[in-house]
């Protein structure tokens, strides 16, 4: 009995541990699936807690709304005389909108997505997307907040994305100071600040330096913010430099991300 | 001897899996978030039966690992590992009590990260940076999950008793 006991610890101690280290593209795939079963459940909460926030946010305003509703009566006789010349301007704007979308198509496909899913874990930072390889989301799709960086799609099912955040501990990317020119790699620690490391010991890089990608790893394109320099600190006999930059992109509290990617369908 | 169905098990267990992936971080205060995967643990080797509960740590791992991004069974082993501390306390002290439910809870939450973090450091040297931060995130969550479970215990025993039987007996 007493050997049965130890054989089952070791046992599921072990497995699992071989499991890993033996098929991680089989443990890829079952994670994958994993998502894709919760995907429904996470998807229709997200939509009924946005349309719950929506309903409560016009009870609340409803007062405010009534006295806004007044004062633009009052402007709306003004504002229809403005509207012929306005038509004219609309059209002239549609016809550059319309050129300025190919433009963008051409050179930067992009999809917006919502995060529907954050890591239980406590040592790893990783998000769920509500968007796929339906959509265009593939492995490596990159994942851009409007404050700068958010980090990279890791695995995609049909309807839904594993990302991981440039925050956590195994996430790597290559950098530039955009002050001085200065390469570098940012990592992530897993706490809210990374690590620029492998930077040139001559460099001039000063606390509040904005860092950005450099676009080598060709994963990330060039020139996203990442965040700003902090601390700047080198060890004595090693031949570079390291610097603690914040990261502009709010980890913490990330609700909607943009999946840039060359792979993405326009 | 089952005090709790297979299949309320599996339901219990989906609940707080939806509840970690979509709800959790609205506990989170910089990055320190309780662990109700823990919790449940605890109070089900208090509660229900100790004699399952490394059994239900490794299938609570099993699931952690699969919605992780970390190696995969790094979670099982560091769940099945606390389970056992959590089995000790069970055995010794005196489960009825609350302090003794909540410190144990303490240890062994404690002593999960900490299992998985050496596991981590011994198959991960190169990617592992130790720092202050890292102790003090151990012991924050630890403190916030015991925090948190000792609302959650006391919520837990008044559910049902169709769900969870009162207490476990043993002859001596």
């Amino acid at each position: 009995m007493r050997l049965k006991r130890s054989l089952f610890l070791v046992g599921a101690v072990v497995c699992p541990l071989l499991l890993g280290a033996t098929s991680p593209h089989l443990i890829e795939q079952a994670r994958t699936f994993a998502i894709t079963l919760t995907y429904p459940f996470l998807e229709f909460q997200t939509q009924a807690s946005l349309f719950l926030k929506i309903q409560v946010q016009s009870v609340v305003e409803w007062p405010k709304l009534r006295k806004e509703n007044q004062t633009l009566l009052s402007e709306l006789q003004t504002l229809k005389a403005e509207l012929a010349h306005l038509r004219e301007t609309k059209r002239e704007n549609a016809r550059l909108e319309a050129l300025l979308k190919l433009k963008e198509d051409v050179h930067q496909k992009a999809r917006a997505a919502r995060v529907i899913g954050r890591d239980p874990s406590h040592w790893s930072q990783f998000i769920v997307i509500n968007k796929g390889t339906r959509d265009g989301v593939h492995k490596n799709t990159v994942l851009v907040h409007p404050d700068g960086l958010a980090g990279k799609v890791v695995a995609a099912g049909r309807y839904s994305a594993r990302a991981i955040l440039l925050i956590d501990d195994q996430s790597r990317a290559s950098a530039i100071n955009q002050r001085t020119r200065d390469v570098g790699l940012i990592e992530g620690t897993g706490s809210f600040t990374l690590r620029m490391t492998y930077l040139d010991r001559r460099s001039d890089i000063q606390v509040g330096d904005v860092i950005v990608s450099a676009g080598l790893g060709g994963i990330y394109p060039k020139g996203i913010p990442i965040g700003k320099v902090e601390l700047v600190g080198g060890e004595k006999n090693s031949p570079s430099l390291y610097a603690l930059v914040r990261p502009f992109a709010p980890f913490s509290k990330l609700e909607e991300v943009l999946c840039v990617s060359s792979q993405t369908n326009g | 001897m089952r005090f709790i169905s297979d299949q309320r098990l599996v339901f219990i267990l989906l609940a707080i899996v939806w509840f970690e992936l979509s709800w959790l971080s609205l506990f989170s205060i910089n990055q320190i978030k309780p662990d109700f995967f823990f919790i449940f643990i605890a109070f089900y080797a208090f509660r229900i039966s100790w004699k399952r509960v490394v059994t239900l740590a490794f299938f609570v791992g099993l699931i952690r690992d699969l919605l992780t991004n970390s190696f995969f069974g790094l979670e099982t082993a560091a769940c099945v590992g606390g389970a056992l501390l959590l089995q000790f306390f069970v055995i010794r002290f005196d489960r009825d009590k609350r302090w003794i439910q909540l410190a144990s809870l303490f240890a062994f939450s404690w002593f999960n990260l900490l299992l998985f973090l050496a596991l981590k450091f011994l198959l991960f040297r190169e990617y592992f940076h130790f720092s202050e931060w890292i102790f003090l995130k151990m012991f924050l969550i630890s403190i916030y999950t015991t925090a948190v479970g000792s609302f959650a215990f006391p919520l837990l025993e008044q559910l049902p008793r169709s769900i969870f039987r009162e207490k476990q007996y043993e002859l001596f």
